[in-house]
């Protein structure tokens, strides 16, 4: 069975996104970075459809 | 004695394994989803690491299952589970009897999280049992053989001394219906007090992670979320989708942590009322006043003013209200801001998200401070009436009934302002 076809996309695009939105809190908390809260909820809103989108595939992908 | 073999025992299973099995052995036992016991396994650990040590003694007192339902021969726990789970109980279960632990959270976290299992663990107990005994075959009625009519049944009713009996027992055939209602009752309160229990473990862990980042530990917060990502993606990898449960906890934990980093919400300095009423230029501290929540009051009233200069003064507090009362001849130049709440300088008011006032340098020589004021959230007052008009301190003080108007600017007091910063 090939890697493409094992890869759990949903867990995969997910554990992605927590991935950044963990590093984007680090970089905020060390002052790397300055994000706004209107930068958080748009990162958010922005993760949370390809969360939808990945699991969305996956499922027609069976 | 010999035990029957439809006896259900309690097994770790070898299946059904992340750890040690024992979260997929009583999911088995219990005959619910495994996830479901994991996350409670999960949520016990934040609260008091009581589902550590549960797990661990569990992973010591449980045999492993052989496959077929059985305990596997020769299974003995190896010698470091054994003291894992020794140490584990010594030093994590005493906490919520003791209830003087400071590190970790404190005692009513421990008697909290004690609590909290128990309503967990009695809620999951109540509703597998109900479940089991929904689903096995009622037998009586089975075992009863057929009646045979007999003659006696054509006897009027009132010759039937057997009657009473009779009907004691056909409300005995009604019995399993009534139970089922009763079931069923007690399985919504189940699953109600277990959806309940969850809820107050999510909004407590999501308490925990945004006080965390605001008192100056989210980096510890960020990296337990990035190490959830890192092992989602290494699960997804090898095609596991069972660990999807974890998006769950990673959220609880990041969302709250991400709203407080991004707000710039710093709960530094301390909780509580702080009042400070320093009497010279000097007892005013160079880096300014600070409290993470609470009240904190500076009354500058009894200072002496310099004529020939400004007084600095820097005040700030994460979440709570910060009153600074200065003499109605002290003109105030002010850079206050509130990121959430409520802000009045000397009788000018803003309120709502950045809620900002901002008084320009005096044109004369007046005694003059010079204010940078800022909160996360809550209210911030640059006023000359005394502090208690606003802390809610002033009983028996009359102020005309001022602070008690909706409206918060103050004609009065901006007249006063002027006339002091003309002078």
């Amino acid at each position: 069975m090939r890697l493409r076809d094992r890869v759990d996309l949903t867990s995969l695009v997910a554990g992605a996104a927590i991935s950044v939105f963990g590093v984007l809190i680090l970089l905020q908390e060390e002052g790397t970075i300055d994000l706004e809260a209107g930068w958080f909820f748009a990162v958010l809103a922005a993760a949370t459809g390809l969360v939808l989108l990945a699991s969305g595939v996956g499922a027609r992908r069976g | 004695m010999n035990e029957s073999p439809s006896t259900k025992r309690l097994l770790r299973s070898r299946d059904d394994r992340i750890l040690a099995g024992v979260a997929g052995g009583i999911a088995s036992y219990l005959d619910i989803d495994p996830t479901l016991v994991r996350v409670g396994f999960v949520a016990a650990v934040l609260f008091g690491g009581l589902g550590l040590a549960a797990y661990l003694v569990l992973a010591v007192v449980t045999p492993n299952d052989d496959g077929s339902g059985a305990p596997a021969a020769d299974d003995r726990p190896s010698a470091w589970l054994v003291v894992l789970a020794v140490l584990a109980v010594l030093v994590l279960l005493p906490g919520p009897f003791w209830g003087a632990f400071d590190w970790w959270g404190g005692g009513w976290w421990w008697g909290g999280s004690l609590w909290l299992a128990l309503l967990i663990g009695g809620a999951v107990w109540l509703y597998a049992t109900l479940r089991n005994r929904n689903r096995r075959p009622p037998t009586e009625p089975a075992a009863e053989a057929p009646r045979q009519p007999t003659p006696e049944d054509d006897q009027p009713a009132a010759d039937d001394s057997t009657a009473p009996t009779r009907r004691l027992d056909d409300t005995s055939s009604q019995g399993p219906a009534a139970r089922d209602g009763w079931s069923r009752l007690l399985r919504g309160v189940a699953i109600a007090v277990l959806v309940v229990a969850a809820a107050c473990a999510a909004m407590s862990i999501a308490a925990a992670s945004a006080w965390a980042t605001a008192t100056g530990h989210g980096a510890i917060v960020a990296g337990v979320v990035i190490a959830i990502g890192v092992a989602l993606v290494a699960a997804s990898l090898i095609g596991e989708s069972r660990w999807r449960w974890l998006i769950v906890p990673a959220l609880v934990l990041a969302l709250p942590a991400g709203a407080v980093a991004a707000g710039d919400v710093s709960f530094d300095g301390g909780i509580g009322e702080r009042d400070h009423r320093p009497t010279s230029e000097a007892e005013l501290p160079v880096d300014g006043y600070s409290l993470g929540v609470g009240q904190m009051t500076v009354d500058l009233r009894g200072l002496e003013w310099p004529r020939d200069r400004s007084v600095e003064l820097r005040t700030d507090m994460g979440l709570g209200q910060t009153v600074v009362s200065v003499p109605s001849r002290v003109c105030v130049e002010a850079d206050v801001n509130a990121s959430v709440g409520h802000v009045v300088v000397r009788g000018r008011e803003g309120s709502g998200v950045d809620a900002e006032v901002t008084e320009g340098p005096p044109p004369g020589r007046a005694p003059r401070l010079v204010l940078d004021s800022e909160i996360d959230a809550g209210e911030i007052v640059v006023t000359d009436r005394p502090p208690e008009v606003f802390t809610g301190d002033d009983r028996g003080f009359d102020d005309g009934g001022w602070h008690d108007r909706s409206d918060d600017s103050d004609p009065d007091e901006q007249r006063r302002q002027e006339r002091a910063c003309a002078e």
